[in-house]
């Protein structure tokens, strides 16, 4: 069983894998003999685009080696010196017939490192634009192609969107070979297994599912590869597009995959068991399966000392809950539930209430309305006049709106405090769950008060609850009631302390020995002891 | 498919919009009660509901402390029951009256006198009012004319009376604070009278000129907190003083902390002031011959914060454990006053010996229930103080002072 | 709902099932105080049908224990027959059907009651309703985390309700006890008994335990807890209220509002109203599932994807229709239904045990 999977992965890993691929079905297109035939269908499909590059080299024989790639793509000084190089150069070997000249070229002289062989000139084109340099001999029907890419790609840099005190500051970047080699640096161990394949029938974007062999769950992987599967499409951009492509619930305005750009995020997430799935040309990762309490994790909960973390959950729990319920709450309590205040703060939100022309939901769902307005705003600009927007909107508008009488200021602090507690909800995607989900629930509380929250979040609970990442509950370890995993869900108990890998998502694997607990030399058993 | 999920959508939107929000109240359409007096009308039956409503425009955002705006408005209706008289506040009235922030009920004494009983089902009943509010009763006035009095020291009288309230409670001990849930418990338990505090309306003093009065027009008066107030049932029957009250609140087991004045251990004419740290006392209740017999068991336990004449303990140890015994026999005194005053002159039982007597032996209540108030008369109560004085203060020894002579 | 493999819950999910249906709701209107002449007594009203109910719950776990992977009607099926069996399928399901509709007017009446006069109840039932019946379409499973979420979110809450009131008790008002003897507690104890029967969900939800070998020894231990802490309760609203509890329409409100601690602490029912609309959430999801399961295994029923949706509607109507005014509801739960239910639900698990002693007197296990 073990075998066939491996040879199964193998053979996906190869390159050539992508003609099996079951929805590329097609034709292949032989490969003529003589090279100005070639030439001529080479320069077609590309419809005699300027990057494209042919050549028709001469061997000492006369034999006609058709050369062929796209500028820009390819590592010129590799070229030359491999390929081309080594092709002119051939001389002392005499290679007369084509096929002789073939295996020589292939086995001996082109020394590039990969060299592959093929018979469908489809396949040949595509390799062009992968950055392969194709080599045809006159009077082959097969053609033959080496890698000689040249990654242009930005360094390596600490991650803009996700910033942490303590830990590595390295990103990813939107090279998928860059990011691959950053986890194969973190985990040396061959048990790190790379599938990879191409996605989008016209962009053809490489795309990588990662996993540690031991640690994953079959199911897991087996889910995602059926998922990869199925998509259709004709191009993918951004892990975004193919999140929404096999995420598990589509219409839920909860993510079920997380994504991120830092590296040791993805790389904690292969060490509990989860799959990290690579898209070219992004520096987003996509992390799967994942729960709800993913998303209040940061990477640095895990190299703080556990006190901080445990604390710090607790806040963002709290964080997350306020950026959700705050505003509602404020309308539910001055507009139903007066009774619920102290006198003297009553009195005050009273005074302010004072002459505002709006019934307190539509001055909340206004003010909210301005401050998304204000957000998105402030994200689009260019850098330099994001003050300004700062200025105009906080300064100007919000002061003077209070001043005017149009809002009251109470409801500007609920505004702020909204906002604060949704920029520090450390999962990016669930924060914009939140604000989504704060105007019904507005809504609800102008209609129904306390009612109107309390049923806007047991039937939030009762959706959550019945989402599922990749089969795994969402709300796990809290319902179901996983109790080894309450250890890293709330609290983020000692590393000591954390034996095994979450339950329900990875296989079971030891993580920490028991007795890993640190001890001053005092009260250690003495080695002899240790042992028996 | 897709059309069903629509029409459910539509639906849900369509309830949420059409439920017109039956409840909602704009919070600046409500007018916060903050204290109400009952009364008699002036003229007829009925019931006169007088209320201190809080204008939150007092309390404006741009200058919080603004003086030149009262911060309180009075208005007062009446009609055949709490109720109606509630409901026709609104007549006055272009916000709603609103309960929930309501913490006194002032009874008028004249109104006390006759019976409280009508109005307590407004209070109690409607979910909007709340059990925690303090009961009062006004001596020699009518509840309405307290509503006038305000304080120096606090612009919302509610607040005022309210801090009096429970500084007297915590501190001093002289009055039994009664919220309406007590008072609703005492009335219906029996062998127990309700006992509440009695106020005050202090007049306002000749000079009207004070610094850091009110630049209002007027201020009637200030409140000051007198006693207690004795029920029978729910009839106002007289009144305590504070020593007196205080001995009810010991027996009552309702003294958090006190002062409390002895005679001096060694002079003549001098004395010592204790603070009362922890208080505790139990009643029992037995038969003795078939006749109800009551002890009452107080445990003092006091500090002295005050010596007018020097003593030095350190050396008359003996005149320390006198202090103990005054204190006890202080204690006791009070607690005799309190019992002569229910028991001779109001013939209300305000400790609840009748309670203990039928939570303990229940089948002798059966025999006194009826003809507890003769029987309450001439109880015979046992009282004994156990006072112990534990700290004396930052000094040892009170200092001599020098003969000027 | 799911109809391929057979959902399956763990014993904690139960466990938390169970306190939904009988605890938790425990906080809203409360008929068996009315009947009690002396507030005193009234504990022990809870502590004498706790124990009971621990003796119903134990014969229903050991029946479930003998028939694996069959339900209460399956069983039935076995032992009585199958007309039998369909017609203790189908009062079954009025029975799950009944107690549904009178916990969602119970909790809209105690938000008419105690906050929302002006709202009508139909809206609260209806939306909470609607709720329950997606709840239960998405299958037990769904029904069970949701519980098991919220069951110590709601444990905390009932929690503070007993603890932070504790300083307004008077330890005085507990005597004199039983002055009018036991058989006054009796009409109380009957009460609170009936609603231990709404344990009857047991015997649907026995076979779909991931560990049924323990069944008993949760469901006891949970029912003598489920008993201690409902005395507690009833212990520490007499200590606060005194004679005066037996007037008081909703207990535990008037005990949430009389919590005061440090004097800013205050005004706690918010937490009590949460704990209201989730856990009768939950119990109303529960309840339309046992009533959906109870019309499936009777009628053996394939497609039944919507019939949640049309019990939740038929629920909307007779949470309405059945009870005029929160006085008749009290009074009908009082007499009527409490002798109709304790009859019925008794004698069928008599009934059950006296079968299975005949039938299956060999084996044991």
């Amino acid at each position: 069983m073990l075998m066939k999977i491996l040879e199964k992965i193998i053979s996906r890993m190869a390159p050539g894998h992508k003609s099996q691929d079951p929805h590329q079905k097609r034709e292949p297109v032989p490969i003529c003999p003589d090279p100005r035939n070639n030439e001529a269908y080479i320069l077609k499909a590309y419809g005699n685009s300027g990057d494209v590059v042919v050549r028709r080299l001469k061997l000492a024989s006369g034999l006609e080696v058709l050369v062929a790639h796209i500028d820009g793509l390819v590592d010129h000084r590799i070229l030359s010196a491999n390929i081309v190089a080594r092709i002119t150069d051939e001389s002392d070997v005499g290679l007369r017939s084509p096929g002789e000249a073939h295996r020589v070229l292939k086995d001996r002289l082109l020394t590039a490192c990969q060299v592959w062989e093929t018979d469908d000139m489809t396949e040949l084109l595509r390799a062009m634009t992968w950055g392969s340099c194709i080599v045809i001999i006159e009077g082959r029907s097969t053609g033959l192609y080496s890698n000689v890419v040249e990654h242009k790609e930005r360094a390596v840099e600490e991650p803009g969107t996700e910033a942490s005190i303590r830990g590595s500051k390295e990103g990813f970047n939107e090279n998928l070979r860059t990011n691959t080699s950053l986890l194969r640096r973190r985990v040396r161990d061959p048990r790190l297994w790379i599938e990879e394949r191409s996605l989008g029938n016209l962009s053809r974007t490489r795309v990588a599912l990662i996993y540690i062999k031991t640690l994953v769950r079959e199911e897991v992987v087996q889910e995602i590869r059926s998922r990869l599967d199925g998509v259709e499409i004709d191009s993918i951009q951004e892990s975004g597009q193919l999140e929404e492509l096999i995420e598990d619930a589509p219409y839920s305005p909860f993510p079920t995959v997380l994504r991120s750009e830092r590296l040791d995020r993805a790389v904690g997430a292969l060490f509990e068991g989860r799959a990290v799935l690579i898209i070219d040309g992004t520096p987003f990762v996509l992390l799967a399966p994942i729960t709800f309490f993913t998303f209040l994790s940061a990477a640095e909960d895990y190299f703080e000392r556990w006190h901080a973390g445990t604390v710090l959950r607790g806040f963002r729990l709290a964080v997350f809950i306020t950026s959700l319920i705050l505003p509602s709450l404020y309308v539910a309590i001055t507009t139903f539930h007066q009774e619920l205040l102290p006198t003297i703060l009553l009195v005050r939100l009273a005074a302010q209430r004072e002459g505002v022309p709006f019934p307190a939901a539509v001055e909340a769902v206004l003010m909210e309305a301005f401050f998304e307005v204000l957000r998105e705003a402030g994200v689009r600009l260019p850098r330099i006049v994001g003050p300004a927007i700062s200025i105009v909107g906080v300064l100007i508008l919000g002061e003077t709106a209070v001043q005017a009488g149009l809002v009251s200021s109470a409801l500007i602090i609920v505004v702020a405090m909204t906002a604060i507690a949704s920029f520090a909800t450390p999962g990016f995607s669930l924060a914009i769950s939140a604000r989504l989900l704060r105007f019904p629930l507005v809504l609800l509380a102008g209609t129904l008060g306390l009612f109107g929250i309390y049923w806007g979040l047991f039937a939030l609970l009762i959706h959550l609850v019945s989402l599922r990442s990749l089969g795994v509950p969402y709300l796990e370890p809290m319902a179901p009631t996983v109790l080894s995993g309450l250890k890293d869900t709330l609290v983020r108990a000692p590393w000591w302390k954390m034996d095994a890998q979450p339950e329900l998502i990875a296989q079971d694997e030891e993580r920490v020995p028991p007795g890993a607990r640190p001890e001053p030399p005092g009260k250690r058993p003495p080695e002899g002891e240790k042992k028996t | 498919m897709k059309t069903r999920r629509l029409i459910c959508a539509v639906m849900l939107l369509a309830m949420i919009a059409s439920t017109g929000c039956w409840d909602r109240r704009e919070i600046e359409n409500l007018a916060f009660i903050s204290t109400t007096a009952i009364d008699r009308p002036e003229r007829g039956d009925g019931i006169r509901v007088s209320t201190q409503i809080i204008k939150p425009f007092a309390f404006g955002p741009e200058d919080p402390g603004d003086l030149q705006e009262r911060p309180i408005w009075l208005a007062s209706a009446e009609g055949r029951t709490a109720g109606e008289a509630s409901a026709n506040l609104r007549d006055e009235s272009p916000r709603t009256p609103f309960w929930a922030h309501n913490v006194h009920v002032i009874l008028g004494e004249e109104f006390a006198r006759e019976g409280v009983s009508d109005i307590l089902g407004f209070f109690t009943r409607d979910p909007e009012t709340r059990r925690r509010v303090h009961m009062m009763v006004v001596r020699e006035a009518r509840g309405e004319d307290l509503l006038h009095a305000e304080f120096e020291l606090q612009r919302l009288p509610a607040l005022g009376l309210e801090r009096l309230l429970l500084a007297a409670e915590r501190f001093i001990g002289t009055t039994l604070l009664s919220e309406l849930h007590d008072f609703a418990i005492d009335l219906e338990t029996e062998g127990i009278e309700p006992i509440i505090p009695a106020l005050r309306i202090a007049e306002r003093p000749p000079e009207g000129d004070i610094h850091g009065e009110l630049q209002q027009d007027e201020i009637y008066g200030s409140i000051r907190l007198e006693g207690a107030a004795v029920f029978s049932g729910d009839q106002l029957v007289g009144w305590i003083d504070r020593g007196e009250a205080r001995g009810v609140a010991w027996t009552r087991n309702e003294i958090q902390s006190t002062k409390i004045i002895i005679p001096h251990p060694a002079q003549e004419n001098e004395h010592a002031t204790l603070r009362v740290i922890n208080a505790n006392s139990e009643v029992d209740v037995g038969l003795t011959l078939g006749r109800p017999a009551v002890r009452v068991e107080i445990d003092v336990c006091a500090d002295l914060v005050e010596l007018t004449a020097p003593m030095d303990p350190f050396l008359d140890y003996h005149r320390w454990r006198a202090m103990e015994k005054a204190l006890e026999s202080a204690v006791e005194e009070e607690v005799r006053a309190a019992l002569s005053a229910a028991q001779r002159e109001y013939s209300s039982d305000v400790f609840g010996f009748g309670y203990h007597l039928a939570r303990l032996h229940p089948e002798a209540w059966e025999d006194y229930r009826e003809r507890w108030p003769e029987e309450f008369r001439n109880l015979p109560v046992h009282v004994q103080v156990r006072g112990e004085i534990k700290e004396s203060g930052l000094l040892m020894r009170a200092p001599e002072v020098e003969d000027g002579e | 709902m799911k109809t391929g493999a057979r959902e399956q819950i763990s014993p904690y999910q139960l466990i938390a099932l169970l306190f939904f249906v009988r605890l938790a709701p425990r906080t809203l209107v409360c008929p068996t105080t009315m009947t009690v002449p002396r507030t005193q007594d009234l504990w022990l009203a809870d502590a004498v049908s706790a124990m009971l109910a621990v003796g119903f719950v134990f014969t229903l776990s050991r029946l479930g224990q003998r028939h694996p992977g069959r339900s209460i009607i399956q069983y039935t099926e076995d032992l009585l027959g199958r007309p039998v069996g369909m017609l203790i399928g189908m009062l079954l399901a009025g029975y799950f059907f009944f107690v549904a509709a009178y916990t969602a007017r119970m909790l809209g009446e105690a938000f008419n009651m105690s906050i929302m006069p002006f709202t009508p109840n139909l809206v609260f039932i209806g939306a909470l309703t609607l709720l329950a019946a997606n709840a239960a379409r998405s299958g037990l499973e769904v029904v069970a985390r949701t519980g098991e979420f919220l069951f110590p979110l709601i444990l905390i809450v009932l929690l503070l309700l007993l603890v932070l009131p504790l300083g307004q008790v008077d330890s005085t008002r507990f005597l004199p006890l039983l002055r009018d003897g036991l058989v006054r507690v009796i009409p109380a104890t009957s009460i609170e008994f009936m609603f231990y029967l709404e344990f009857m969900v047991l015997g649907l939800l026995i076979p779909h335990l991931r560990a049924p070998e323990k069944v008993t020894r949760f469901t006891v231990l949970f029912t003598a807890a489920n008993g201690l802490m409902m005395t507690a309760m009833c212990l520490i609203m007499v200590g606060v209220f005194g004679p005066t509890l037996d007037a008081l329409g909703l207990q535990a409100f008037l005990l949430a509002r009389m919590i005061r601690v440090g004097e800013f602490f205050e005004r706690v029912e918010a937490l009590l109203l949460a704990s209201w609309v989730l856990s009768t959430g939950v119990k109303i999801a529960l309840m339309i599932w046992a009533f959906c399961t109870c019309l499936r295994q009777t009628f053996s029923l394939h497609r039944w994807r919507h019939l949640p949706y049309a019990a939740a509607a038929l629920l909307i109507a007779c949470s309405q229709l059945f009870f005029a005014d929160v006085v008749s509801m009290a009074r009908l739960l009082a007499e009527p239904w409490t002798v109709t239910s304790v009859t019925f639900i008794l004698s069928l698990t008599a009934l059950l045990w006296i079968a299975q002693l005949v039938r299956g007197g060999g084996d044991t296990d």
